[in-house]
């Protein structure tokens, strides 16, 4: 969203948020090291470094799944995930440490490459207590490793946001190895229960969350509407939408935002073009439609970012009648301009 | 997001939670203890 190309468009929200993550991320080491000393006075910083970078990656992981559903269910959790990108190339980083870390500690000292080691030094593969738990770890730092590459908005562009989003779901399947690598490696060397209880409540919680969504998720798609005249669907009264913001129905199964702004009415596609946002669950700001997500924004009557941006989505042709605001089902081709409803004409005629 | 995705989505949350319960109680299960039985040896005294 920007003529001038920068590498990173840094503002005031982003510094915060990446100086709290680092932050973070040096008291969690710090604490985890230190208190680790004193806990185990045997264990060696090597060891106490490979566990506190390790432990910080799963955690991390698990706030970063965390976000997307907290902000489907409550809107105060966005801030959040404005920068998520950074909180996972921070990931990515301290998985990586952790990984290196590990195979100089297990493997650097052999007769064989360290990389052959990781995979040939332990090849029970069938007893889940012995399980060649590094393997999973390995394959699940490729994934955080893709997704960290094809971070930035470049990668986006380049290979469509369907095609980005469905590579940045693999972070489910990366999730998965790391809790199976947690599983048949550490919670089984390691006797605390401490970690046994952190992680099933880790898991309990990302279960939950996703599911929570799911389910308001899907009671947004079976929302009924009503057919009224002439192919047009019954939406809600023109009272139901608050001023410069949207509701948001599914039109056979693709969502649609209708809002409501200066007297007027406009519908377009809910999806936005970056990253796929919730466009009706941002609000009109400055006459545009502005994403919650990232603020990417569109003109309400066209669809159409505004010069000098090309971004465009499907609009759709809405009416009044009485108090009831009515929505043509049949999306136009992105950025075609479509005059919106006038609500005070159209109660004038209505009392008329 | 998009209705396919939506429902990727929605599938992968209906079965990863379960499979992820099922592996991590068993996990728990297998669990041995690490230390020798003999609560006499202290094997950190031999490091």
């Amino acid at each position: 969203m920007s003529v001038q190309y920068q590498a990173i468009g840094w503002n005031r929200q982003k510094k915060i948020y990446d100086s709290v993550l680092i932050a973070g991320v040096v008291s969690y080491l710090a604490i985890f090291t230190g208190a680790g000393f004193v806990i185990y006075p045997t264990a060696t910083a090597e060891t106490l470094l490979i566990r506190a970078f390790g432990t910080l990656a799963l955690l991390l992981l698990h706030v970063i799944l965390s976000i997307g559903p907290l902000c489907r269910l409550d809107r105060r959790f966005l801030p959040l995930l404005y920068n998520r990108r950074h909180l996972g190339v921070t990931t990515f980083v301290v998985a990586l440490v952790h990984g290196v870390f590990s195979i100089i500690q297990f493997h650097a000292l052999g007769d064989v490459s360290p990389m052959v080691s990781l995979f040939i030094s332990n090849t029970r593969y069938n007893s889940l207590a012995n399980f060649p738990f590094q393997a999973l770890g390995f394959f699940a730092l490729l994934i955080l490793f893709a997704m960290a590459a094809t971070s930035h908005d470049f990668w986006l562009q380049s290979l469509s946001a369907p095609v980005w989003k469905r590579i940045h779901m693999m972070v489910y399947f990366a999730y998965a190895l790391l809790v199976a690598h947690v599983i048949v490696g550490a919670l089984q060397s390691d006797t605390n229960a401490a970690l046994a209880v952190l992680l099933g409540l880790g898991l309990m919680l990302v279960s939950v969350l996703h599911m929570l969504a799911a389910a308001e998720e899907r009671r947004i798609d079976n929302l009924k509407v009503r057919a009224a005249e002439q192919g047009f669907v019954e939406v809600c009264d023109v009272e139901g939408i608050p001023e410069k913001r949207a509701v948001v129905i599914s039109l056979e199964g693709e969502r649609v935002g209708v809002f409501r702004y200066d007297g007027k009415i406009s519908a377009i596609s809910n999806v936005c073009r970056h990253q796929n946002g919730p466009l009706g669950e941002g609000r009109i700001i400055d006459g545009c439609i502005t994403c919650p997500w990232h603020g990417y924004q569109y003109l309400p009557d066209s669809g159409a970012s505004p010069p000098p941006f090309t971004d465009k989505v499907p609009t759709f042709r809405t009416r009044i009648v009485g108090d009831k605001v009515l929505v043509h089902p049949c999306p136009h081709e992105p950025g075609t301009r479509l005059e919106p409803a006038l609500i005070e004409s159209s109660w004038v005629r209505a009392i008329q | 997001m998009i209705q396919p995705l939506r429902r990727t989505h929605f599938r992968i949350w209906a079965v990863l939670p379960v499979l992820l319960a099922i592996l991590f109680l068993t996990g728990i299960f297998v669990r041995q203890p690490t230390l020798p039985r003999n609560e006499n040896v202290h094997w950190e005294e031999y490091k």
